[in-house]
């Protein structure tokens, strides 16, 4: 099979779950409830739902028996009691981008639910308070535009970039670039609307017992740790209509300040508001240091521990500039770095104040300041705090996976990305070739003034030679099965959600046991898409 | 120090974007979505932050670049017939390339040329083109021109008073909408011409139809059978120089004819702005009267983003967003203002890739939405420089806003 | 007896229908009773049987059942009525807890878990017959990571003996004000109680907790989950796509049994200065607070009313209190600004030059002390980063000897519209509005706020509890409809808060039956 055959999806009929007449009933159905234009099971529509970025054979794509486009919470809500009626999947999405499987069908009488299309406005934004309400379609760019606007940020954008879905990335994962400051996006969630899988509708936080969504806890026992944890439950538990973030402060322009023309656009910050620095230090070790007395002086806007295979690709503006400069060595050498934001939130004298501790940090460190040279920062970190050029990560060799992607602190977040001794770096130096080299390249995000940080090792795969989709895949279960064995813990599976709780929970205080025991009592039909957050052994259909 | 040697990728293609094929471009789609939305940076409002006209009215995803390159995958697995579907999915798009630019910031990718060659499939295997879309075939291929209008009347618009010499070094290609459509961009451009004292001449009746309808709706052959000719014809004249003020009949002279056909040009192409814009500042023109008139300026798609070769990490077409903007700067009485979407990141006008022809509604629909932001920034007036953007967006606008050429606002300074 | 009755109408004489009537009146009474007192004597068979495999498991030190100790369990400050636990265990451990809870469900024994010695909103006192688990004596500290910034410790620590340790290193935990001295930091946490300090900008400061579940397994949250971890590595999320430490707070222990938290500490500043901003009304206040807030100026942040502020201010009571009664403003902002490790003179400085600039824009002036205090601003910094001093009465009891406290969640724009509807309502029952306490704490760079109302009264004039009772119910009523937004649901709110988002509450059902399928954890509390 050559790897475009990989990419691409069967007829639905092919499949021996498909059943015609039942196709049929659910079709008529879902016209009654939202109209003829709403909705498609025509495979030149639905084949466009059949895949995301994850690279050739590692998930097998699968067109959804039906794509539909709700207008309303109201719609959600008639699709989903209908699901539960004729008993089919709901599979909700927003960008679709996930490269985990979480928004690709797998298996028959699948219906996506674009949520994205047509519920996709800004339903409040509350500058005095500072949060928004948004609907499943709106961007971190569209909200951020119209936050700049009113004096109000956000956190930055995640890796996928900012036209990732602001609803559906938060559930997903949502890093982003100040999250030194403003933390992690399960704590920047202030309420959801939720249709859960029975059709009933529940609001979260104030949004509860207030017509607004002010504040996220509550009441009693919070009911956002069922929607997002380390990772979501891709739609199993219900499907957010509504969510409410939280907004900040921006002392900054109210447009982006953005010169150039693609590719080469910068992003020029007022310099008594906002400065970048490159830093080297002398070791992981001394990088790890930094962060935690960073965080310990309360400084920083971003701070972020980039690699070169990261630094460089975000950069580069063509695949070709990307090897040439990697071949060049020029980011490898500013390896071990930090890449670090001060901004004056309260007046410029803050940031004035802030330098000088980072100064004094550096010094004591034996570390340097690097001249930007290559333009990084205008052309790269200084967007960080607005967008991540996330998808060009894949650019270098089509596309990438990961090992490590958990949020620890900053200490453990070393321990499991750390070049040639953390377990992720093992693995891959075992599978490189026919993996791509990116000098052992990691990523430390520090969240919460070094609370917390994640440590990141995303790797390159090759995506036009099964040899390396093979590899990625063979290393990443090898770090996962070895991860657990240790005990250690180990996002992936969590991040992968579905069936590979399976595997984490029995060593994580058997877990999966009280989730399997969640998503029986929310989705007794389990309809909300199957196998996410768990597989039901007895109600998987069988092989 | 450097590992790189360790492992790099075997397949060299990923080291250096290999040009041009159908079958890598779509399995290298990542589904990032960025083809949907202007530039992530440069969003301004909720309101007018999508760049795709196709995939704002259609809605679902298929009718994305994203979609489209997963119907090319399909395709070239044949897991997809190539279906009416298919067409249609294919045709309700104006080729527009706003996917296309925003993709080229992320991934080394061509969108545009993966529907172009979408396209020619769906010819070849009898689908394509649209019925709407084989009437003006056939008038090309009968009269070189895509409006059934009689070849002999190509020049008929000229003014009286305005003698193209017999032997120039520039060539004015007037171009099929300006010539029997847009005759006032056309009667402009060649006053304007005039009043600077640039000698110019017409290749009539050797100027046949750029070919640009044609590519766009997957007609290959006739496209190349086009633009051979005029470039023939133009070599022959023994002009240095042609100038159009067709944005469309631009890209196909600076950008499609190097990849349709391996014939030498032995000129050069300018756009008429372009032109324009150098005799401003050797003092050729002079702007002699006050217009008084608040204007905001649309960039067509083929006279920016498309308008010249892509090289992977370099922006394409940037002087074209800043020469129309610099005349209309220099206009008396001219005051801009812009739209939100401007530039690379501009919505487009709804007419191109035969879109106009085969679905006039949802031309229509498109241009209603570039006059309604045209009219948040205050405007009395959208202009353009291309006579196709200014057909689809005067028939759009009604009495709501006033529709110019650049060279008719240039024409009425001067 | 009703058949009885028409049957017998015309063979009887009325008398003699009546006596008949009297006669199965009476059966039936000694019918229901002796029917009631077997089922007690059922309960209570069991109950002994329960106290005894009780005994053998953890020992009878740890048990207690006689009447002064139930007594003194049965009722806690608030107005929940009491009620008498069948016996108390006195747990040492998890290894104790969790015997206790899985012998509870082998019995289905109710369990209510208390962690301090004080309770204010019923939560700890049962709702029927039930073991009260005290978790007073699980009082270590088990660990003080000061590289990563957290500490963890058991229920029973307090909260005088977790800043007095984490001050040893320099650390403080982020407290809320002025907690009781008896009050468990634990539960502090585990019910959300606001931080004195807004300037953080995610949430709450608890990380990650072990509990006993309801069916007796140990279960941790966050990459404490995982062996490798040895309990050094804590974050909030996880395991798995659900953040279960946001499940078990504000649970009031109906979802198991917390054995220890951890939680973020922070640097005790070194050097400080602490200013008062005196308003005439609520809405300068705010005014004020969003200004201030929103250019992160300060450390910790609160607002008062003149009565509590003159309560926090009096040094000698009552002496001191009657002097500044007349004299406090009307609306107290108490504003810390604090240096960092590094360079703390000149983090100060450049606040310090913010919060003026404020002050001119928006016309309020920050001063060092307040209307007939001495270094007043000293005296706060030294309550304001530990609990209310032992030797004193608790500062919510000097006034009236009670309080009954209203709060909830809010924007801070909606304030003054809530603390009118209370003065409005006040009047209506004719209590002073002079002994309405207010406290509105920022939270989040002023996001929203808590915003809390104590209703002072003496406990032993039983006209005034009913009064105050009375009000607070119905204040309560009134605000939730208002859009007051009551995150943590005690006693009577619970019926209030849920009875207006069902299908909440209905989840919440869903989740104790997982958790609890034998319903033996604080029954009733939530409405579960």
């Amino acid at each position: 099979m050559s790897k475009m055959e990989l990419l691409a999806s069967e007829p639905i009929e092919a499949y021996p779950d498909y059943d015609a007449k039942k196709h049929l009933e659910i079709k008529e159905a879902l016209i009654r409830i939202l109209g003829p234009e709403w909705v498609s099971d025509e495979p030149e529509i639905t084949q466009a739902y059949s895949r995301d970025w994850t690279a050739p054979g590692i998930l097998e794509p699968r067109r959804p028996e039906f794509v539909v486009l709700p207008g309303s919470v109201e719609d959600v809500r008639a699709i989903t009691k209908l699901a539960n009626r004729l008993k089919f999947n709901l599979l909700p999405i927003g960008t679709g981008l996930c490269g985990l499987a979480g928004t690709l069908p797998n298996r028959g009488c699948t219906v996506t639910v674009d949520l994205a299309k047509r519920m996709n406005r800004i339903i409040r934004l509350d500058s005095k308070n500072m949060y928004a309400v948004v609907e499943p379609g709106v961007t971190y760019a569209q909200l951020h535009a119209e936050a700049l606007k009113v004096g109000l940020t956000l956190s930055g954008a995640p890796e996928a970039g900012a036209q990732a879905k602001v609803l559906a990335n938060h559930l997903f994962f949502a890093l982003t670039g100040k999250s030194q400051r403003y933390g992690h996006a399960p704590h920047r969630i202030l309420g959801a609307e939720i249709v859960l899988p029975d059709g009933e509708l529940i609001c979260l936080g104030s949004a509860a017992t207030t017509n607004e969504y002010f504040w996220g806890s509550g009441p009693g026992p919070d009911l956002i740790g069922l929607i997002r944890g380390l990772t979501c439950s891709h739609g199993g538990l219900g499907i957010v209509t509504k969510l409410a973030v939280k907004l900040y402060p921006w002392p900054g322009p109210r447009v982006w300040p953005v010169e150039g023309y693609i590719p080469e656009k910068r992003v020029i910050l007022p310099k008594d508001k906002f400065r970048w620095y490159l830093i080297k230090l002398p070791s992981e070790e001394k990088v790890i240091e930094a962060i935690y007395e960073i965080g310990r002086s309360e400084i920083g806007y971003a701070v972020h521990h980039f690699c070169a295979y990261y630094m460089n690709t975000w950069w580069a503006k063509s695949c070709e500039e990307y090897w040439r400069t990697w071949e060049e060595g020029y980011f490898q050498k500013l390896h071990p770095s930090l890449a670090v934001c001060l901004a004056g939130l309260t007046s410029p004298k803050q940031l004035e104040y802030e330098e000088k501790i980072l100064k004094q940090i550096v010094e004591e460190l034996g570390g340097e300041f690097v001249k930007d040279e290559k333009n990084w920062i205008e052309y790269t970190a200084s967007n960080w705090l607005l967008d991540a050029q996330g998808p060009r990560m894949h650019r270098p060799s089509g596309t990438y996976s990961l090992f490590a992607l958990d949020i620890l602190d900053p200490e453990w977040a070393d321990k499991v990305t750390r070049p040639n001794e953390s377990l992720g770096d093992k693995v891959r130096e075992k599978y490189t070739p026919p993996l791509v080299d990116d000098d052992h390249s990691h990523w430390i995000h520090s969240i919460e003034f070094g609370h917390y940080a994640v440590g990141e090792q995303d790797f390159l795969v090759e995506k036009s030679s099964l040899e390396s989709v093979k590899a990625s895949m063979q290393s990443v279960m090898e770090y996962i099965t070895t991860a657990l064995k240790e005990g250690s813990p180990c996002g992936v599976p969590q991040m992968a959600s579905g069936r590979l709780n399976e595997f984490a929970g029995p060593v994580m205080g058997n877990y999966h046991v009280w989730l399997r025991k969640i998503k029986e009592a929310f989705d007794p039909n389990y309809v909300a898409n199957p196998p996410y957050p768990i597989p039901i052994p007895e109600k998987e259909p069988k092989p | 120090m450097s590992s790189a040697v360790k492992a790099l990728p075997k397949d060299k293609r990923w080291l250096k974007y290999p040009g041009f094929d159908l079958a890598w471009n779509v399995m290298a789609c990542i589904r990032c979505s960025r083809c949907y939305y202007v530039h992530t940076w440069d969003v301004k409002s909720w309101r007018f932050s999508e760049i795709c006209p196709s995939l704002k009215r259609y809605m679902f995803s298929a009718y994305s670049a994203q979609g489209k390159m997963d119907i090319g995958i399909a395709i070239l697995t044949g897991k997809l017939k190539v279906s009416q579907k298919v067409a249609e999915i294919l045709y309700k798009c104006t080729l527009c390339g706003g996917c296309d630019v925003m993709c080229k910031d992320t991934m080394d990718m061509e969108p545009v040329k993966v529907f172009e060659a979408l396209r020619e499939i769906c010819v070849k295997e009898g689908v394509g083109p649209l019925p709407q879309h084989k009437r003006f075939i056939e008038s090309i291929e009968k009269n070189f021109n895509p409006y059934n209008e009689p070849h002999e009347k190509r020049l008929e618009w000229m003014p009286k008073d305005v003698k193209p010499a017999e032997k120039a070094d520039v060539v004015y290609f007037v171009g099929c909408t300006s010539a029997y459509r847009r005759p006032e961009i056309a009667q402009a451009t060649v006053r304007i011409l005039k009043a600077a004292k640039v000698d110019f001449m017409m290749l009539h009746p050797e100027e046949y139809c750029c070919g640009g309808t044609a590519l766009r709706v997957g007609v290959r052959d006739l496209a190349k059978k086009m633009i051979e000719h005029n470039i023939e014809a133009i070599n022959k004249s023994g002009a240095k120089t042609v100038v159009t003020s067709c944005a469309g009949c631009y890209n196909m002279f600076n950008v499609k004819a190097r990849e349709i056909t391996n014939m030498k040009m032995n000129f050069k192409v300018l756009h008429i702005t372009e032109l324009i814009d150098s005799l401003i500042k050797e003092g050729r023109i002079k702007f002699t009267r006050e217009l008084g008139l608040k204007v905001t300026y649309h960039d067509p798609c083929h006279l920016g983003r498309l308008s010249e070769p892509w090289t992977p990490g370099k922006p394409v077409g940037v002087k074209h967003y800043e020469i129309p903007r610099r005349i209309l700067s220099r206009i008396p009485g001219v005051e801009l203002v812009e739209m939100e979407r401007i530039k690379e990141n501009a919505w487009c006008c709804g007419a191109g890739g035969g879109v106009k022809a085969a679905y006039p509604e949802f031309a229509e629909w498109t241009a209603k939405e570039r006059i309604e932001e045209a009219k948040t920034t205050g405007a009395e007036a959208l202009v353009s420089s291309c006579p196709f953007c200014k057909t689809n967006l005067k028939d759009a606008a009604e009495d709501e806003m006033k529709i110019y050429d650049i060279t008719e606002l240039i024409l009425q300074a001067i | 007896m009703v058949t009885i009755l028409c049957i017998k109408e015309n063979v009887l004489t009325e008398t003699e229908r009546l006596k008949l009537f009297i006669q199965h009146l009476i059966y039936t009474v000694i019918y229901i009773n002796t029917y009631k007192y077997l089922i007690e004597f059922g309960v209570v068979f069991l109950l002994e049987e329960f106290k005894g495999e009780l005994v053998s498991l953890i020992g009878s030190e740890k048990i207690l059942d006689d009447p002064k100790t139930l007594e003194e369990y049965s009722r806690d400050h608030s107005s929940q009525p009491p009620r008498k636990p069948f016996l108390v265990v006195k747990a040492k451990n998890a290894e104790d807890v969790k015997k206790v809870i899985q012998l509870a469900n082998k019995y289905c024994v109710p369990v209510v878990p208390r962690s301090s010695h004080v309770g204010f909103y019923g939560a700890a006192i049962p709702e029927e017959l039930a073991v009260v688990l005290d978790l007073s004596g699980m009082d270590k500290i088990l660990d003080v990571d000061e590289r990563n910034r957290w500490v963890r410790f058991e229920p029973g620590v307090t909260w005088g003996k977790l800043q007095e340790e984490l001050a040893k290193r320099n650390l403080m935990a982020l407290i809320p004000l002025l907690p009781h001295p008896a009050k468990s930091a634990l539960t502090s946490h585990l019910e959300r109680e606001p931080p004195l300090i807004p300037k953080q900008e995610y949430q709450e400061p608890l990380i990650s907790l072990e509990m006993v579940m309801p069916t007796g397994e140990i279960f941790r949250t966050g990459p404490a989950a995982a062996p490798a971890t040895k309990l050094k590595v804590h974050s909030p999320f996880g395991p798995g796509p659900i953040e279960w430490r946001k499940l078990f707070m504000g649970a009031q222990g109906t979802f198991g049994v917390a054995t220890w938290v951890t939680v973020k500490v922070e640097y005790l500043p070194k050097i400080q200065k602490l200013y008062f901003i005196p308003f005439n009304g609520l809405e300068e206040v705010v005014e004020a607070t969003y200004a201030i807030q929103h250019r992160a100026i300060g450390h910790e942040y609160f607002i008062l009313n003149d009565l509590n502020m003159a309560i926090l201010a009096s040094e000698k009571w009552p002496e001191d209190f009657n002097r500044l009664r007349g004299v406090m403003p009307r609306f107290t902002v108490v504003l810390c600004i604090a240096g960092g490790r590094r360079l703390p003179e000149e983090k100060i400085a450049y606040e310090e030059e913010a919060l003026f600039e404020e002050a001119s824009r928006h016309g309020f002036k920050p001063v060092s002390t307040l209307p007939n205090t001495k270094a007043l601003g000293k005296r706060f910094l030294n309550l304001i980063r530990k609990p209310w001093p032992k030797d004193k009465p608790y500062w919510k009891f000097l006034y009236k000897g009670m309080s009954r406290d209203i709060f909830f969640h809010t924007t801070l724009d909606k304030t003054p519209r809530y603390l009118k509807t209370l003065f409005d309502l006040a009047e209506d029952y004719r209590y002073p509005v002079h002994d309405i306490g207010v406290y509105i704490q920022p939270m989040e760079l002023g996001r929203v706020c808590h915003c809390e109302f104590n209703l002072y009264l003496n406990p032993e004039n039983a006209e005034e509890v009913r009064l105050v009772d009375d009000l607070f119910k119905e204040a309560s009523e009134k605000l939730i409809s208002m859009g007051a937004f009551f995150s943590r649901p005690y006693g009577v709110w619970a019926r209030m808060v849920y009875s207006r988002c069902a299908h909440y509450h209905s989840a919440l059902r869903k989740l104790k039956k997982i958790f609890d399928p034998n319903n033996i954890m604080n029954p009733g509390k939530l409405n579960l």
